[in-house]
């Protein structure tokens, strides 16, 4: 038998120490993703956004409204600058609620995201404004007018690509020249004449561009044809199996600040000014504006899921009792 | 291709940990399933024509800041106080990180292709210039005097000697400015693809990230490491040798 050399033996030796070690920062790395930041089941973190459209959520955190319910909790709340860190917190455990548009809900359904509708919180009016004399419809745009949206995939885009299949017989007609923009910047753009033609607007930002002389070439609701949910709130399958008490609690705690803001709607502004850094007017115009409703309920959801389906954004439409869970599903007609 | 069984010992890390430890698709994807994603965006979505446009930008971009170093080296000189003054301004810039001037470079350039083009010549630029500099110096007196008392120019100097000595030193200002000027685009375009008005791997990226296709993001990454081992392993140890053959250094 062939005699290995000691700095062989070594250099063989420490090769396969090295292979084990690379081995195991795999497997943890794969093994901890997803479940290093699982909360414990007493704690609980709600992801939103900025904006009235969030309003219940600020009035169930002022007045402490899950806290009453679950004063062992210890509850968060973080407030994040769009849908997909809100959907990748839910994915790797570190929110427990989340809130978003309806769109992104149905992309992550499509890919398998194990998560489902339980609520909705508010609808608004959404338009396409322009600041230019010339664009009365979509098929006005130049190849250099560009139409500001929220984010690629967000209710916006997805009206916008209906409106487009619709008018110039293709979905994605307008994709490349879209731009995301967040809507103070978009209203600025619009209003210093940039290359941005129009924007995809939600209140208050319609009314400020409406006073400006600016136009409404589209609405959101003629273009689905109905009402629809803006904002609505999601939670994991496994989180609301595991903890039923929490989740029923938790609406409750919404409802009653639904409930607040449609019942003491002044009040509720003169409280959330602060929140929102304008006076409680400006708040009021804002949050009874044509088109703003606060509710629970869910509306829009199917359709908004067809329209995508028809535009690309997502595969094929899921059966709709299976993406809400048992309190939507009592509210279907 | 010594490397070659690391990088299949990788691949065969990635997936056993993946199966054993039977973590969500949606967070770390198997290795078959990023294949089939880079196979199917290669065939049917614009991978190619993203990679082409990043490769295109930084192809163009390296270009430019040669070109530009080369003017500034030139410059600085030919008289001390250019060269105190572009000493100076580079003093200033190389060590500021292009992402760090994106609010300033937007405001000047606006959003586009221009901005990230102006990302790409900050990253790149200074340190050509360093390494230009520190190359045209560093020829021996003997051959610059020789060059003088022959009656040659300054410019002549410059282009004829210090130029042709300085090529380690530029090809080593090259593999820095390519690698400052490479991650600076991919952090660009992914802050531009965030606002959609690019194109290029970093916007893939961003796209794959919002639409939720975990697959898809690891294959744009894929791409990003192919083409930065490709620059690196091959192009760059090819002008090197190149270098050596052609001029003996």
């Amino acid at each position: 038998m062939q005699k290995i050399s000691p700095r062989k033996k070594r250099i063989r030796n420490r090769t396969r120490a090295a292979c084990v070690l690379l081995f195991a920062l795999f497997l943890m790395i794969s093994g901890v993703a997803g479940c290093a930041a699982h909360p414990a089941k007493t704690k609980i973190i709600i992801g939103y956004q900025f904006g009235v459209a969030y309003a219940p959520l600020e009035i169930m955190k002022m007045q402490g409204l899950l806290e009453k319910r679950l004063p062992e909790a210890d509850i968060e709340w973080r407030q994040m600058g769009g849908p997909t860190p809100i959907r990748e917190g839910m994915l790797n455990g570190s929110i427990t609620f989340g809130f978003m548009g309806i769109s992104p809900v149905l992309i992550g359904v499509d890919h398998g995201m194990p998560w489902k509708y339980m609520c909705g919180i508010s609808a608004n009016r959404v338009a396409l404004v322009s600041c230019r004399e010339d664009i009365d419809s979509l098929a006005d745009f130049g190849p250099y007018d560009r139409i500001a949206i929220l984010s690629p995939g967000c209710t916006q885009h997805v009206l916008l690509s209906v409106l487009a299949a619709r008018e110039l017989g293709d979905a994605k007609a307008l994709d490349g020249q879209l731009v995301s923009m967040t809507h103070p910047d978009a209203m600025n753009a619009l209003m210093s004449g940039t290359e941005i033609a129009a924007h995809m607007a939600t209140p208050p930002y319609i009314e400020e561009e409406l006073a400006q002389g600016m136009k409404v070439i589209a609405d959101g609701e003629e273009i689905m044809g109905r009402p629809f949910t803006f904002i609505c709130g999601v939670a994991m399958t496994d989180y609301v199996r595991e903890n039923g008490t929490t989740y029923e609690l938790f609406l409750e705690a919404l409802g009653e600040a639904v409930d607040y803001i449609n019942e003491h709607m002044e009040e509720a502004c003169d409280a959330l000014a602060d929140v929102y850094e304008i006076s409680p007017d400006a708040l009021y115009a804002q949050m009874t504006y044509n088109g703003t409703i606060y509710s629970t309920s869910l509306a829009g959801v199917p359709e908004m899921a067809r329209a995508m389906a028809q535009c690309g954004f997502i595969s094929e439409v899921p059966p709709y009792d299976e993406i809400v869970f048992d309190n939507v599903k009592k509210e279907m007609p | 291709m010594k490397k070659l069984p690391w990088y299949l010992l990788l691949i065969l890390f990635w997936e056993a940990a993946v199966k054993i430890s039977g973590v969500s698709p949606l967070l770390v994807p198997a290795v078959e399933d990023v294949l089939r994603a880079l196979a199917r965006d290669l065939t049917q979505g614009d991978l190619i024509r993203q990679s082409a446009l990043s490769v295109g930008m930084i192809a163009g971009g390296i270009a430019v800041s040669f070109v530009l170093s080369l003017i500034l080296a030139y410059l600085s000189q030919m008289h001390p106080a250019l060269n105190g003054f572009i000493g100076t301004v580079t003093d200033i810039a190389h060590p500021l990180p292009g992402l760090a001037l994106m609010p300033l470079i937007l405001l000047w350039f606006g959003v586009g292709d221009g901005a990230v083009f102006a990302v790409i010549v900050h990253a790149a630029v200074w340190p050509l210039l360093l390494n230009l500099n520190a190359g045209t110096l560093a020829v021996p007196a003997v051959y610059t005097e020789t060059a003088s008392m022959l009656s040659m120019s300054k410019s002549g100097i410059f282009f004829r000697i210090r130029l042709p000595y300085a090529l380690p030193y530029v090809i080593a200002g090259l593999k820095t400015g390519w690698a400052r000027a490479w991650r600076a685009l991919i952090s660009a375009e992914m802050v531009f693809g965030a606002i959609g008005l690019h194109g290029g791997l970093g916007t893939y990226i961003m796209v794959k990230r919002t639409f939720m296709d975990t697959a898809g993001l690891f294959a744009g990454i894929l791409v990003i490491v192919m083409i930065g081992i490709l620059v690196e392993n091959g192009l760059f140890r090819f002008l090197e040798r190149a270098a050596l053959d052609r001029w003996e250094v």
